[in-house]
């Protein structure tokens, strides 16, 4: 049995169809976007035409616009943890990689 | 709110600042009269077209008569006028507009006021007309005729507004047998202007070029036109085929917002960054 919500509660699930925002409905009972309760995030569900994932953004979104935005790429608490100068200094040569006995 | 019923008949105009939820509802109203008006076109028409039938019969046995039933069938061939038939024939502009407002239903306030202009029967506006050549007395006349303005807020704070004009494309000439011919073609231009607020979105501007990819459309239908400014967007679409009218209006606007979505998610991460870097 569910336990009954309190007096003030508002739904905090995400729902919207063009842009995600907040439900606030007082009642999942007969919620047309959550099923009453039965789906978990009704906005990433919702059914948009030809945008098959219309929340998600690759990783080339926020490198070729993220500097327009004024945002630095290159420092602690940028957008992505790895940088492309962090992949190049992770790369070992194959010989030194091989030659390398402290791991494994 | 009611249907203006009245203007309905006259205009064939809707009209109403309704909340947006409400509007199906005088769709629903207006998709009723529209049936009633068809079937009492119908039933005027049987009857004139009797009157008349018998009025010419009648003349033969009592002339008096006769007038007078033709009197009655020319009379009931004219309040069939009472009863528009370009409601009736215009009918899926109402499954168009349901359709919008349901989709703005997902992301307005509830009780928000939407202001919806629906016209059954628009005036048409010539553009152009010009000589149609390789045919005899051939003319090519193009006309547009706006029948659809709707406009609300959604509840990010964007002013949304939708408009829809029909492009029509007349050609009449005169074919080798010497019958005039007239060859009619309507597409139409899906417009859409988003105010969006700046505080939210930031300025969307960089990603201007990146719109036009993103924006996916029915085959049938094309982006023609993309405008982004610090506060607003404006897009336009024409659609080849009606049916996808209604398609093309929420695909219009799930590309634009995709956009507006990436540069609100883009905003946030760059006061992360700075509070961030301010806490250092």
């Amino acid at each position: 049995m569910t336990p009954p919500l309190p007096p003030d509660w508002k739904c905090p699930l995400r729902v919207g169809f063009l842009f995600p925002h907040a439900c606030l409905r007082t009642t999942p009972v007969g919620c047309p976007d959550c099923q009453s309760g039965q789906i978990a995030d009704p906005y990433a569900v919702c059914g948009r035409y030809g945008y098959s994932r219309y929340d998600y953004y690759g990783d080339d979104y926020f490198f070729d616009y993220g500097p327009e935005y004024g945002i630095d790429m290159g420092t602690p608490g940028a957008p992505m943890d790895f940088t492309e100068a962090d992949g190049a200094d992770m790369v070992q040569t194959g010989d030194q990689f091989e030659n390398d006995m402290t791991e494994s | 709110m009611a249907v203006d019923v009245n203007r309905l008949r006259k205009e064939c105009v809707y009209e109403a600042s309704t909340a947006i939820e409400a509007v199906a509802d005088d769709l629903a109203q207006i998709e009723g009269l529209a049936a009633e008006w068809h079937a009492t076109r119908k039933r005027l028409f049987l009857a004139g077209t009797i009157a008349i039938a018998v009025g010419c019969i009648g003349l033969a046995v009592y002339v008096p008569v006769g007038l007078v039933l033709i009197a009655i069938g020319i009379s009931l061939f004219v309040w069939t006028k009472s009863s528009p038939k370009a409601v009736a024939n215009n009918l899926g502009r109402c499954e168009l507009v349901k359709s919008v407002a349901d989709m703005l239903a997902h992301d307005t306030a509830p009780g928000t006021p939407a202001t919806i202009r629906l016209a059954f029967n628009p005036k048409r506006d010539l553009l152009s007309e010009d000589v149609l050549p390789m045919r005899r007395n051939g003319k090519q006349r193009l006309y547009k005729a706006s029948w659809l303005t709707v406009e609300t807020s959604l509840c990010d704070g964007t002013t949304f507004t939708q408009t829809i004009d029909d492009l029509i494309r007349q050609r009449s000439f005169t074919n080798p047998r010497g019958k005039s011919k007239t060859k009619t073609r309507t597409h139409s231009l899906l417009g859409m202007r988003l105010a969006y607020p700046q505080k939210v979105y930031g300025d969307v501007t960089p990603l201007n070029a990146r719109m036009q990819k993103e924006i996916q459309l029915p085959a049938a239908s094309f982006v023609r036109g993309i405008e982004v400014t610090g506060r607003i967007v404006k897009v336009k679409a024409l659609v080849t085929q009606y049916g996808d009218l209604a398609q093309t209006s929420s695909m219009l606007a799930l590309g634009v917002y995709r956009m507006l979505n990436l540069s609100r998610e883009l905003e946030a991460r760059k006061r992360a960054q700075s509070q961030a870097g301010g806490a250092q």
